[in-house]
């Protein structure tokens, strides 16, 4: 008998004992999934998420027309831009030059959100500058980029989105060499011209619109633009921005956007923090920091509102998943 | 002195006179009990012919016997008596020479009679062999003034059934005879009085005994005097089972791919029955069985839900510089996403409660017995909980609530089984009972776009209970 009840004991112990796993979610990971990529490297490569990213917000809105290299050409953009290119100034990067037509191709650089879209954020040896606007302009024949001939130069004037400031001066944009082959070069950096006189600013009264801009004699093609230094009166203090382990240094974009000034700044990938970080920030800058990733296919968008640059330093935000065209329209908006 | 007195006579000298027991006999009766074959296995040498003879002999008594009237042809092995009259009375074992596998035992008053009151005499069986009963004296109420100086009865290789319930007819007339059974294969009557009487009598007791020798070869005998063939025994079986169910599935109007989908993610997984079951003998060989018992079939739902990002809290610590020489240590509490797929381990069960009814044929000793059974299963009602694949192949839950798919009603099966039983005390049984059910009607309703049925295997073990004892 003490066995039959061991033996029904038992039978009924399995019989409960096969309800132990009910329910149960087991969760693997995925092996290749960027998502799942949290390691970050001290040197970035090509084929690293950022660059794709960059061309993706590029969206290359180039203004594209032909000139007559021999000749005067006044290219207008509406009434917010002219630019008067003078006849037989290009020449090959041998300094040959060139006659006929040409492919003249321009950007016009104006918004905060602008300066973001071509990564070209607004500091000059790691200082911040504040903008009156930027230009890309590349003349190519056959395929070939012309230069400017020694000695020349094209007239830029634009009507700009804010109050001219008195103090711009000419920066040009430097580039990595060879020229990268997307738009995010991590050489950039803006230039002041040796000439450091001041942009003459311009004004124009249509009724009762009120135009005003600068007018920029550039000494060369390619990135050019109206900056000056930000001088603050208060100390310069460093700044992190600090995001989840999925947004690393191979994946993720981070920018200060001034509130007050039109100056973007790009935030550095720090290996070993393993955060973004930008340096001399006036204490007491209003600010935001806008990080947007590409992990795998997907975007995300991530921003935090900064009023209190030197009480604290390090800022934490979580970027969330939006498409490209959500990205692009809050630049837009920046 | 007279005939009473001479009898008193005896009674006294003899009431204290016992016989003794032959050495070795129960040597002999115990080997042959263990070597008792169960089932339809008979001995080399006797058993076919017995067999053949019971058959013929009793196919003989049973359509003698169907033309008699009920007080014609009844027998009873008890007969109860009044509590109060009852006296014990002595079984003498005889044993004869001519066969060492043969034990009688016939009963003899042993006290005196005591005047209105009735002696009950035991009856004691000995098997023979599978076939052979040897009885005497099952019967008896014999008056006071009804003294039988009836000669022990010994009987080689047929079966003397003494108890006559035709006590009306035969009551009146036993006291006018003494019957007695010289022979192996006879049975004489002597009649003290009437010659002419008991020339009839004794034409009848002879149809009797003969129709009774094979009646009860054939049919067991009972407790209840009017019906030999029915057995009043009353069983109840509590059982338990592990099930195993094999569903099948035919597409209505469903996509083949959302059937391939929905079968790969169900895996059928072992369930139970447990119920309890009232069990009726019909005789030796048939019994009715009915109860209630609840099923569940389990069944595992397993469902991959991909690109499924898990979150998980993490704290950071790292090192900032705020400005040349002013380090901070900094901690972030953030969240870290893993993507991947979770496998999803749901247990659907299906359950139902059922009312069994099967007839059984069982067959065997009373230490094993081996039986078939067969016949229907009604469901009283069934319902489902669980997950399920949708036809957009997403899980969605099925329960008692909401549930449009399954019927909560799936009719009647058909059930088979094979018992076997052993005993394992007086009143108890334990039993296997390896059993298949199938089920007649689909499970799923007529909205569902596919039939489905579960057909159930399982292996019953419970315990069977005599209620009569």
């Amino acid at each position: 008998m003490k066995r039959i009840t061991s033996f029904l004991t038992l039978a009924l112990v399995l019989f409960l004992g096969s309800c132990v796993k009910e329910g149960l979610n087991d969760f693997k990971p995925y092996n290749n999934n960027e998502l799942n990529d949290t390691t970050w490297v001290k040197s970035i490569g090509n084929n690293a998420n950022i660059f794709s990213l960059a061309d993706s917000l590029f969206q290359k809105m180039y203004h594209v027309d032909s000139i007559d290299l021999t000749k005067d050409y006044n290219i207008e953009l509406g009434d917010s831009l002219e630019i008067e290119i003078k006849g037989n100034t290009l020449v090959t990067e041998t300094g040959l030059l060139q006659d006929g037509k040409a492919k003249f191709e321009l950007i016009k650089i104006l918004k905060k959100g602008d300066f973001i879209k071509v990564i070209r954020p607004n500091s000059s040896f790691g200082y911040p500058l504040e903008t009156g606007g930027a230009f890309f302009i590349r003349i190519t024949k056959n395929g070939k980029e012309l230069f400017l001939a020694p000695g020349t130069s094209l007239k830029i004037k634009w009507t700009d989105i804010d109050a001219p400031k008195l103090n711009m001066q000419a920066y040009y944009g430097k580039e990595g060499f060879p020229l990268p082959n997307t738009v995010l070069d991590s050489a950039h950096n803006w230039i002041p011209d040796t000439d450091t006189s001041w942009l003459k600013p311009w004004v124009k009264n249509s009724g009762n619109i009120t135009k005003r801009g600068y007018i920029l004699e550039s000494k060369k093609l390619r990135w050019i633009s109206a900056h000056h230094v930000l001088m603050p009166t208060t100390k310069l203090t460093n700044i992190y921005g600090i995001l989840p382990p999925n947004y690393t240094n191979k994946n993720t974009l981070v920018f200060a956007v001034f509130a007050n000034t039109r100056t973007v700044l790009s935030l550095k990938s720090d290996f070993t923090s393993r955060s973004f970080t930008t340096g001399n920030v006036p204490i007491g800058t209003k600010m935001t920091l806008v990080a947007i990733s590409k992990i795998g296919k997907d975007f995300y968008l991530g921003t935090k509102q900064v009023n209190d640059v030197g009480t604290i330093v390090n800022y934490s935000f979580t970027p969330e998943k939006k498409n490209l065209a959500q990205i692009l329209s809050y630049l837009n908006s920046l | 002195m007279t005939d009473q007195s001479f009898d008193n006579f005896f009674k006294e000298k003899l009431k204290d006179h016992s016989a003794p027991v032959p050495e070795g006999l129960w040597e002999k009766i115990r080997p042959e009990k263990e070597k008792k074959p169960m089932g339809f296995v008979l001995p080399k040498h006797t058993g076919k012919g017995l067999i053949v003879a019971a058959v013929i002999t009793g196919a003989i008594g049973i359509a003698l016997n169907t033309g008699k009237s009920k007080n014609q042809s009844t027998e009873s092995l008890n007969i109860p008596s009044e509590p109060n009259k009852t006296t014990n009375s002595l079984l003498i074992p005889i044993a004869t020479q001519k066969d060492k596998n043969t034990a009688i035992y016939t009963s003899t008053p042993s006290d005196k009679q005591v005047p209105n009151s009735s002696t009950k005499m035991e009856t004691f069986i000995s098997k023979r062999n599978p076939d052979t009963y040897f009885i005497s004296s099952p019967n008896t109420d014999v008056s006071n003034n009804q003294v039988s100086n009836t000669p022990p009865i010994g009987i080689n290789n047929t079966i003397i059934p003494t108890s006559l319930e035709n006590k009306q007819s035969f009551e009146d007339q036993i006291a006018n005879y003494n019957s007695y059974h010289p022979s192996g294969n006879t049975i004489g009557l002597s009649n003290q009085s009437s010659f002419q009487q008991m020339g009839m009598v004794n034409k009848q007791l002879l149809a009797n005994a003969h129709d009774k020798k094979f009646k009860a070869i054939i049919i067991c005998p009972t407790v209840r005097g009017n019906s030999s063939s029915f057995n009043t025994d009353w069983g109840m079986e509590v059982y338990a089972s592990p099930d195993y169910a094999f569903k099948s599935v035919s597409n209505i109007n469903a996509s083949a791919q959302y059937l391939n989908s929905k079968d790969s993610s169900e895996q059928m997984q072992v369930g139970y029955s447990a119920g309890i079951r009232l069990v009726k003998p019909l005789n030796d060989h048939f019994l009715l069985k009915t109860g209630i018992q609840y099923s569940q079939i389990n069944q595992k739902f397993v469902y991959r839900n991909e690109n499924e990002i898990k979150v998980t809290t993490v704290i950071t610590a790292r090192t900032i510089i705020r400005s040349p020489g002013d380090t901070i240590l900094v901690s972030d509490t953030s969240v870290l996403q893993t993507i991947g797929y979770s496998v999803k381990n749901v247990k659907n069960r299906y359950r139902s409660i059922d009312i069994p009814l099967t007839l059984g044929y069982e067959f065997g000793n009373d230490d094993l017995r081996v039986g078939i059974n067969a016949g229907v299963i009604f469901n009283v009602s069934s319902w489902y909980q669980g997950e399920m694949l949708d036809t957009a192949y997403q899980p969605v839950s099925i329960n008692k609530a909401s549930n449009s798919l399954y019927k909560t009603n799936i009719g009647m099966g058909l059930y088979s089984s094979i018992s076997i039983q052993k005993r394992i005390s007086e009143n108890t049984h334990l039993f296997f009972e390896p059993y298949f059910r199938y089920n007649l009607k689909n499970m799923t309703s007529e909205l569902s776009p596919y039939t489905q049925r579960f057909q159930v295997g399982g292996l019953a073990i419970g315990l069977r209970f005599n209620l009569n004892r």
